[in-house]
């Protein structure tokens, strides 16, 4: 430490270790006041003030050779060849970035899409064999109800399950009617009830033996008249408003 | 080694190096190192493997860019400001990790002693007063290892701080009182 007086110059510790706390002129106990520094501070300043003064100039540890060596090199690298292996490993890193997002675009994404198409029709189709009623409720709703949002009806999964779902449908459509054309036992079932329409397609064809009635009545009453009758049933009931339809025409 | 570079300021040195001098990078290593690590030394809890760490950053700083630094301004007083920053950024972290002792929790030293006072050198007085700096906070710490040990002018530390000589002052102030107080065996130096 070379803690000397003329250090000091410009502060406060060249009068401070001068004087003791009765020499001290008005400016200088203004200092002090403006510091909260009291007698007894005052002196335990100017005590510790002398005893730095005492210190031998000793240097602190030292840091080793090696680290100029090293510093020395890295000055010799300069800041180009810093700079420059910066910007390689910028560039790498965009390339490898830009690489990978062709990939993913071209590559990865179309495949993936593929996959989940497949994954969404064959999960679809599974749907329509165990829950057959419910995806024919959802068909007359929505063939009921006209588009409200058309993102739904262009996504590629609801067009599947709608295509996969009309082939089932028009499937059991063709067993119904062959069903309505041939019945095991629709004669007699039919003709057992009283208040059943006296429509007999497998017989060659509507005779009209009933009155005249209005397009409404009738498809309420054959409606009525299908749920009575065994012609309906548990996997075929969201087929009853076309059943109806084909019906009322054939009469 | 030119002697004219020898001879030449900091601030000169460190335009020569701006310009790739090595000459100029090796003689303001050797003006500054010695009193950077010491500076370290005494911030850093006295932790070698730190300070020389630290050390080794800061003219890593000025080896790869040079132009950081204004000419116009005292190459001390930015060394000393770059020199706390890394100091404050290593406070921060030991805070983080509870290494950081205040004042008020430092261990009292014993007070005098006859027998261990009769004993006592200006050699332990210098290694008590490093101990029991490393119980300061870091503003009160740093101020008063730039001032009494490092030489820097109250205007250096002023601009090192960013704040009013009258603060520097009053820092001062503060901390020789703490100091003393907390080294009540050493007023014998004195008379």
């Amino acid at each position: 430490m070379k803690a000397d007086k003329k250090t000091f110059e410009d502060g406060f510790e060249s009068w401070v270790r001068a004087k003791r706390f009765a020499d001290l002129n008005e400016d200088e106990l203004q200092i002090l006041r403006s510091e909260s520094i009291d007698e007894a501070a005052y002196t335990e300043i100017r005590t510790m003030l002398l005893a730095l003064d005492t210190i031998a100039d000793e240097p602190d540890e030292k840091a080793t050779p090696a680290l100029k060596e090293k510093l020395m090199e890295a000055f010799d690298r300069g800041p180009q060849r810093e700079n420059r292996r910066g910007l390689i490993f910028w560039i790498g890193g965009i390339g490898l970035a830009a690489a990978a997002a062709i990939l993913l675009f071209f590559y990865v994404l179309p495949g993936l899409q593929q996959q989940s198409n497949e994954m969404a029709i064959k999960q679809a189709s599974e749907n329509n064999e165990t829950l057959p009623q419910d995806k024919g409720a959802e068909k007359e709703e929505k063939q009921a109800l006209p588009p409200e949002n058309s993102q739904v009806e262009n996504s590629p999964v609801i067009e599947a399950n709608e295509a996969v779902q009309e082939d089932v449908a028009s499937e059991e459509l063709k067993e119904v009617n062959v069903n309505c054309i041939t019945p095991p036992e629709p004669a007699d079932a039919i003709a057992e009830s009283d208040n059943l329409l006296d429509i007999r397609p497998t017989s060659g064809g509507n005779t009209g033996t009933t009155a005249p009635q209005t397009v409404t009545a009738m498809r309420a009453e054959v409606g009525e008249n299908l749920k009575k009758s065994n012609v309906v049933t548990a996997n075929n009931q969201h087929l009853t408003s076309a059943m109806i339809d084909w019906l009322v025409t054939v009469y | 080694m030119n002697k004219a570079t020898a001879l030449m300021t900091d601030e000169e040195l460190m335009q020569r190096i701006i310009d790739r001098d090595r000459n100029a990078f090796s003689i303001l290593y050797d003006r500054y190192s010695d009193k950077l690590m010491g500076y370290f030394m005494k911030m850093l809890w006295r932790n070698r493997e730190l300070s020389e760490d630290l050390l080794q950053e800061l003219f890593m700083k000025i080896a790869r860019q040079p132009e950081l630094f204004d000419v116009t301004r005292s190459f001390k007083a930015w060394v000393y400001t770059v020199a706390t920053n890394l100091c404050k950024m290593e406070y921060r972290k030991a805070g983080r990790r509870g290494y950081a002792v205040s004042l008020d929790n430092a261990p009292e030293l014993k007070s005098a002693d006859p027998g261990i006072t009769e004993r006592i050198d200006k050699k332990a007085f210098a290694t008590k007063l490093k101990e029991v700096l490393q119980s300061i906070d870091e503003p009160h710490k740093s101020t008063f290892v730039l001032r009494y040990f490092d030489e820097l002018s109250l205007k250096e530390i002023s601009e090192i701080h960013q704040c009013s000589e009258g603060t520097v002052k009053s820092r001062l102030f503060y901390t020789l009182r703490k100091i003393a107080a907390r080294l009540p065996q050493f007023q014998h130096l004195t008379t």
